[in-house]
Order: structure tokens, then sequence, then C-alpha cells
């Protein structure tokens, strides 16, 4: 567990009225609105491929990962948050990239045993902020999840 | 003590190059024993070895490298004669070395074993040489006989380029060397392979070169290096690089590629004529560096060939058979990550070819073939693929003994084995598990064997073939692409997405309107086909098959591009939005989240930045149901041909005259095209008609007079662009049938006789049922 000294920096970012956040240094880059390049026939999580400088990166579209409804025709560009999954690289959609922010380690709690059972594991738990609570993404656990999700055979051509 | 790493890691691959030329050379020396070069080149490459092993304070190694080293000296001085046993146990010595260096290379350290025995028995030898030259005292010295034939140390040496294609295993390699050894150890001058002489089995050994001048080693040295000195390449002109280094650079290449292209692409739509000029500098300039960059990274197939002879000698006296390998096309380039993944496929392929193939000696000699059996490896290059072979003159496939393993395995039935094509039954040898050795040897006979070169082979987008002919032996052609970043390939559109095909996978691209579409697509009973002359092929929309459009009603549409795929021996055919230009694509992997979409084998970025998906047609078929599971386990990428087609062995068969059937050779049909009747045109040199910015000259097959052209098909001509000489020539003809076989037994037509000046009959045959004439066009 954290230290009570501690200091976390966190890229925080918004997702249908959630607040989130990523730990500053898993946080590869942050690009703004990109061509995206959609792949037919690929999980529902995986919402195309852009390119990086010359770089193909897949792009996960958060909502679907959190089960959330999809972004309305008239939202603003969303954003990619950029992460290391091992030696590639992945962007992860969100819908507004936020400020980042220093917080210290003892307004850090884990998740409630109570969370949904299906989306847990993708948080490492939450800073209790004056106005409301940023759940902190658990962004090597959840890339994981995500990948394995990704290749399960059962929800492809859902879209 | 410890060693500076880097002086290590230089020491290891140092002293495996030397052992590899050693054992090459040795070999050799057994069935030339009085190649006097070559014994030099032994005696130095393990001299070099003795004095990096003394440099870096490796005992034991040098210890045994010193007594290879003193029988050697013996050898080299004449005192002491070559012979089977001195090589074996000489080879025995450099597998000992080699060991040591493998331990030293993974510990640092030599190691426990102190080859006492081994030093003994070279010791043994190197004794029997002194005993005879003191019993030889009294015999007469042979006179030295400079007039040797093959005098190879001094003689002129034909140049590089001069020297056939054909390398004889006997030789070791001419241009071995490739990466000069730095001189951190290396005392003398960096030693250099001394090309053993060329192909000079057939001739009795060279006499013994006596000598005076030649016992004493040093001498040697200097002889022979400048003997060799005028074809080998200044060695300081090469140098170490770390591989990473050059994937980086050609990962920058590949970007600065896409970069210029995009700067191209903007220029070009601003029509700004400042800039013409430096752009087309710029395109030139990216061309050349990515093509020095690739080429960095090629790789003669010869390096992997280096332990061959060495391995087929072993193999073949381990089996107790005769066998001379043949290397053929040794300079042929493949990059580097290509050539190492078919380096261990292409020994078991070798394996077993003398193994199972290669029959023993006294059974070739009842089979009245001569008693040492024939391999020959070969590469060439040949429409953008590098084709790499290995043929032996052995007893072929057994298709009944196949047929009873295949039933013994469990892998078919004995009825359904019963019914098996022989075609099936020799796919089976790729099929995992599947052995016909009787017993278990420590060569092969395990079953994992053909299952897992093929695996390998298709890992790297290639493809494996199997030609075999009973007591005639078998050829396996591996093909594979030059290199795996760039592929040239054709992209399609479906809905407003485009998507990349690989150029390796497209049979024919049809484009078909009004009639001929109505005749080609049609329906067996809920399931789309395509007639394509005559042949029934599965059909699929990729827009369905990707889900961007629920259904397309072919009859709405008034062109339909199709695509006839390929995928082994399997072919399909793919109805797409629209076919558009041919590109060379860079290929990227689409990595670990997308790794189980099957219908995709990459990502490629193209010239104005956006991304276009490549489709894998094994996938496509798979998932399409155009393949089942036991199709694909069968014919995927595994093509078996009773005699494997080549461009020149294959004809174009087209109809003239309203019925007679004539043939040209494929080789020189540069591309087939249809043109209305009007585009032709006339000069006073004859008809011609305008073509790619050329005029071309046309040349009218049909010997009825030409009322109508293309009165056959609607105002439509067929025109075959045919390259005679240096020019083409456009042949008008009535139709084009198929593609066919060159009949084996086509012999000269005994009526050969010339129609006019430029053509004439040189043949006739029956082909695809028919009459044919063979033409030849000048």
């Amino acid at each position: 567990m954290l230290n009570m000294s501690d200091v976390e920096t966190i890229c925080t970012f918004t997702l249908d009225g959630l607040f989130l956040g990523i730990s500053v240094g898993e946080v590869h880059e942050v690009l703004l609105a990109q061509t995206l390049t959609p792949v037919p026939l690929a999980h529902p999580v995986v919402a195309g491929l852009i390119n990086m400088r010359g770089q193909i990166v897949p792009v996960v579209d958060l909502r679907r990962v959190l089960r959330l409804p999809a972004r309305a025709d008239d939202a603003p560009p969303p954003v990619h948050v950029i992460v290391r999954n091992g030696h590639d690289l992945m962007s992860l959609l969100v819908d507004q990239f936020g400020d980042v922010l220093e917080l210290e380690a003892r307004l850090f709690t884990p998740p409630p045993d109570t969370a949904n059972a299906d989306t847990k594991h993708l948080f490492r738990g939450a800073y209790q902020l004056p106005l409301k609570l940023l759940l902190v993404f658990d962004t090597q656990h959840a890339i994981e999840a995500i990948v394995s999700q990704a290749g399960s055979k059962v929800l492809r051509g859902v879209t | 003590m410890p060693h500076d790493q880097e002086y290590l890691r230089e020491f290891v691959v140092e002293c495996r190059e030397g052992l590899d030329r050693i054992d090459n050379v040795l070999v050799a020396l057994e069935v030339n024993p009085g190649d006097k070069k070559g014994l030099d080149t032994v005696f130095r490459a393990l001299h070099t070895i003795k004095g990096n092993a003394g440099f870096l304070d490796f005992a034991k190694l040098g210890a045994i490298a010193h007594a290879g080293e003193s029988l050697l000296s013996q050898l080299c001085g004449g005192k002491l004669k070559f012979n089977a046993e001195i090589a074996d146990v000489l080879l025995r010595t450099m597998d000992a070395i080699r060991g040591t260096v493998a331990e030293i290379e993974a510990n640092g350290t030599e190691g426990v074993s102190d080859f006492d025995a081994l030093k003994q028995e070279l010791a043994k030898w190197t004794a029997s040489a002194s005993d005879e030259t003191s019993n030889a005292g009294s015999q007469p010295v042979p006179a030295p006989t400079p007039t040797a034939p093959p005098a190879p140390a001094n003689g002129p040496r034909p140049s590089q380029s001069d020297l056939p294609y054909t390398e004889r295993t006997i030789l070791s390699d001419p241009e071995l060397p490739l990466p000069a050894p730095t001189a951190t150890f290396t005392k003398p001058p960096p030693q250099v392979v001394s090309p053993v002489q060329k192909a000079d089995v057939g001739k009795s050994p060279e006499p013994p070169a006596v000598a005076a001048s030649n016992t004493e080693s040093e001498d040697s040295w200097s002889t022979s290096t400048i003997g060799t000195k005028t074809t080998e390449p200044e060695l300081s002109t090469f140098i170490r690089v770390q591989i990473d280094h050059l994937d980086d650079l050609m990962n920058l290449v590949g970007e600065l590629v896409l970069a210029r292209n995009r700067i191209v692409q903007i220029v070009s739509s601003r029509q700004d004529d400042e800039l013409t000029e430096p752009i087309q500098r710029l395109h030139r300039l990216t061309a050349a560096l990515q093509d020095g960059v690739m080429r960095t990274r090629m790789q003669p197939v010869r390096n992997a060939w280096r332990k061959y002879p060495r391995i087929v000698r072993d193999i073949a006296k381990q089996c107790g058979k005769l066998c001379e390998v043949e290397l053929q096309g040794g300079d042929t380039e493949l990059d580097k990550s290509m050539l190492e993944a078919i380096a261990e496929p292409l020994v078991h392929l070798v394996r077993n070819a003398i193994d199972h193939g290669i029959e023993k000696p006294y059974i070739r000699k009842i089979k009245g073939k001569p008693e040492t059996g024939r391999l020959l490896v070969r590469a060439f290059q040949e429409s953008g693929q590098v084709h790499i072979e290995v043929s032996d003159d052995g007893a072929g496939l057994d298709m009944e003994r196949i047929r009873k393993k295949v039933v013994d395995a469990g892998m078919l039935t004995p009825e359904k084995a019963m019914l098996a094509s022989e075609t099936d039954l020799r796919n089976s040898v790729f099929l995992p598990g599947f052995s016909t050795a009787d017993q278990v040897t420590n060569l092969s006979g395990r079953g994992v064997g053909m299952d897992v070169v093929k695996t390998c082979v298709e890992q790297i987008g290639g493809t494996i073939e199997l030609q075999t002919r009973k007591d005639v032996g078998t050829t396996i052609r591996l093909t594979v692409p030059l290199t795996l970043a760039i592929v040239p390939a054709i992209m399609v559109s479906c809905g407003r997405q485009r998507f990349a095909i690989p150029q390796i996978n497209v049979v024919e691209m049809l484009r078909l309107r009004g009639d001929d579409k109505r005749q080609a697509c049609e329906q067996f009973h809920d399931t789309p086909v395509l007639r394509l002359r005559g042949e029934l092929l599965p059909m699929a929309d990729l827009c369905i098959k990707l889900g961007v459009r629920s259904q397309c009603d072919v009859t709405l549409r008034e062109a339909l591009d199709i695509l006839v795929l390929k995928t082994g021996t399997r072919r399909f055919a793919l109805l797409v939005d629209e076919i558009g230009d041919p590109q060379e694509i860079v290929v990227k992997p689409l990595g670990e989240l997308l790794a189980r979409q099957t219908e995709y084998s990459g990502a490629a970025l193209m010239g104005d930045g956006t991304i276009a998906l490549i489709l894998d047609v094994l996938g496509i078929a798979r998932s399409s149901g155009l393949l089942t599971d036991e199709q694909t386990m069968l014919s995927d990428s595994v093509t078996i041909h009773d005699e494997v087609p080549r461009l020149d062995e294959q004809v174009l068969v087209c109809q003239v005259d309203g019925e007679r059937q004539i043939a040209l050779p494929l080789a020189d049909v540069v591309c087939l095209e249809q043109v209305p009747s009007t585009t032709i045109e006339h000069s006073l040199t004859g008809d011609v008609m305008q073509y790619r910015g050329d005029i071309l000259p046309l040349y009218q097959l049909s010997r009825k007079p030409l009322s109508f052209p293309g009165e056959l098909s609607a105002g439509l001509m067929s025109v075959v662009i045919y390259r005679a000489a240096k020019h083409q020539l456009g042949l008008l003809v009535d139709r084009i049938i198929d593609v066919a076989p060159r009949p084996v037994d086509l012999r000269p037509a005994e009526l050969a006789r010339e129609i006019d000046s430029r053509c004439r009959v040189i043949a006739t045959a029956v082909v695809l049922g028919r009459v044919t004439d063979f033409l030849q066009v000048s």
C-alpha cells in the first residue's frame, strides 16, 4: 500500500459523467481528434486504428469497456490517451481530457467490495476529492482484461 | 579472470566461422586428399583459434587446438598423407573445439572436458608421421612438380565473376568469409579461405606437393595470402553491425518513404513548378536510400548452406549411404530474417533427403543408379520471390507405404485410404505426426518433420511444393518472398474503406459488365458462384463478409469487380466494390489486441497517411466457409504437382479462324487486352494500335481474310501483347481460351513450316482436347 506521505500525479479525464484518472507515468501521450480507421468484424471495444506518426495504434473505446452508452453523434471529438501495452502502444478513447492533479495518498481508498464485478478489476481504487470521486485506472490490469476480452469470439460481429 | 564481454563475443563468432570453414575444407579433403591449399587453410584457421585461445587464457582450448595443429603441420609438410581416418579425427577435434566454444559462450569458462583421448589420438597420428619420415628417409624424395595441373596457389585464379554459378561441395565456398574478423585477436592477417580447387573430383589427386619450401608453415602463409589477394574483397571493407541498428534504420526509412509520399501528394495537387524539381530529387534519393537499407539486410542464401557439406557427410556416413551434394545459386539473396526462418527447415529437408530419399549403395546398384546419391540444393529468384529446392535422386515417395502409415497412425480409415488419391497421400506427408521411417533413428523418424517445415515456411508467407517420382527422386521446393517488410499488393475498396490484398494471392482480376456479368455470376442453389472458363469457383462478397453491407444485388450494379484468389491449391472469387491500383505496402503487425482477427494479416500506411487493412486470404476463405478445415489442412499452402509448372513450361491457348487452336509460350506473353475493333489504326507499315503511349504493331493470327475484325465478340477484339525479341507486338486472336501446361512429349513438328516471315509453326500437339499449333512469332 502507498505510504502516507506519498504524492501521486494523476492525469484526469471524463467519460460519460465519470471522473477517471491514470497515473501520469503510465500515459505515453495524449492526442486530440485523429482519423479513425475502423476494423470490420473486430470486437466492439476496438474502435479502430490510428496513424500516430507512422505507427499504427489500435484504439479502444473506454465507453464500450465500461459498458457506458455510446457517445452522442454531436459530442465533441473524443481524446486519445496513449498507453503502453508491452512493446506496443494502445489508445484509450475518452470524452475529454482534464487537469493533471497531484494527490496525497491518504485520500486513496481501494474499491468497495460491492462494486460491479464486471468492471471492478479495471480500477485500482479512488481518490476522495471534495466534489466527487476520482476513479483510478489499474492500467496494466485493464489492458490485459481488454486484450483478453477483445480476443474472445463470443461477442464477434455485435455492434 | 573476467574477460571483456565484447572480446569474448568476437572470439566466439570468429571461432565459429573458422570451424565452419575448416569443416568444409576437411570434407573436401576427404575426396581430394592431395589438396595442399586446403590443408593450409585448415592449418591457418586452427592456428588463429589457438592464438586467440592463448590470448584469452583458455588453456584447454589452446591445448586441443595445438594438438590438432601439430598433426596438420605434419600433413602440410607432406610428411603424412591425408586419409579418411585423419579426416575423422580432425573433424572430431573441431567438434570438441566447437563444444568448448559453446561452453565459453554460455558460461565464460571452458567446461570440464580435457579431451585427453582425442589429444592422444592426434598425437599418435602426429607421431606416425615422424616414423613415416624416418622410414622414408631412404626412399627417393619425389621430385618437385611445378607443372602439377591444378596448382591453385600460384596459378591465375578465375576472378569471382568468372566462376560458374555452380559450386560443388568439395569446394569450400570461395567467398565465404563475409565479415572480416576484426583484428582483435589475430596476430597474423585475418585468414582467408583458400578456395579448394573447383570440381576436381574426377581427376586424380594432385601429386603430393613437396617440399622444402613448404615445410615451413610461415612460407605457405605468405604464398596463399598473395595467391588469394586478387579475388578476395578487401577485408577492411567489412564491419560488423548490430542487426538492431539495421532494423531501426529500416523502420526509419519506411517512415521516410511514407512522409515523402505524403509530400509528393500534396505538392502534386498544388501545381507548383518550383517545387517539382526538388520533390523529384527527394523522391529519387528516398527510393535509393530505401533500396540501400534493404540491401544491407539481404544475405546470400549461401550463408545458410555453409554447414551443408559437413552435415551431408555426417548423415550419409551414419546412414551408410554415399552422397554428394551440389549447391547452386548460393548468391541468391534473401532478407536476413527470412533466411534465418528457413535455415532449420532446409537442414531438415536435406536430412530427410539423405535418410529417406537416397537408397543404400547396393540398392542403388540393383536399380542401375550410380552408387553415390546426388543431392541438389538450388536457389533462384523468379518473379519477386526466392525459390529454394532440395532434390535427391533417391527412391521417391512410396505410395503404398504412405497408405499403410496413414492407416496405422489412425489418420484415415483403411477404406478411405484405399480411395485416397495420390495427391492426398502425398499431402499427408505434411500432416503432424506423419513419418514413414520404420524405426526411429536419431536422424529422423519421430514424425516431427514436414509439418514443422510447412509451418515455418507458412509463417513467413511462403509455400512448399513437393514433386516426386518413384525411383527417380523427390524435389521439395520452398517459395518465399524476398522480404517480409515490403509486399506488392492490390488495393480494393469496400464501402468507404480501402483494403490491401497481397499480390501473391491474386490469380486474376475481372471486371464484368452486361452479358458477361449475367453469365459469369450465378447461384448454385443459394451459394453464389463464378463461372470462369468452364470452372465453378465459390464466390464471396467482401462487403457482406466484413459486415459493411448486409446484402448486395449484383444485378443492380453496372460492373462487377472480381478478384480470383488462391490459397494453396484452392481458388475462390471475391467480389469487391472496386479494384484499385497495385501498390507496394509496408506491412505492420496489428498487435495483440487484434491478434485473433484472422481476416487480416496486418495493416499498412498509405501515401496519404490513411491506414489500409491487409486481408488475409486464407482467413477470409476459411471464415466465409469457402474452405473446410479438412481442406485447409491438406491444401493450405501446400501445392503438389507431378511436374511443377514453370512459366516457360506453360502456354497460352487461343482460338483463331473461328475454330483453329494455337498456343503461345506464356513466358513471352506480356498481357492480354480486349479492345474495341475501332482502336485499330492503319499505317503504311501495317495495322497498328495505340497502346500505353506507344504505337504497337499488330499481327493477325487468323488466316482467313479479315473482313470484320473481331466479329465474333461484338466489336471487341482480343489482343495478346507479346514480347518478340526486344519489341512488343499485338497478336490478334478470336478468343483467349486458357493457360495450359506445355505437353511433355512435345516434339518439333515434322512439317515445321513458316506461315510467313514473322510466324511459324514449330510443333503440333493435343492441348485441352484439341489439336493445337505451337507458334513462334518473331
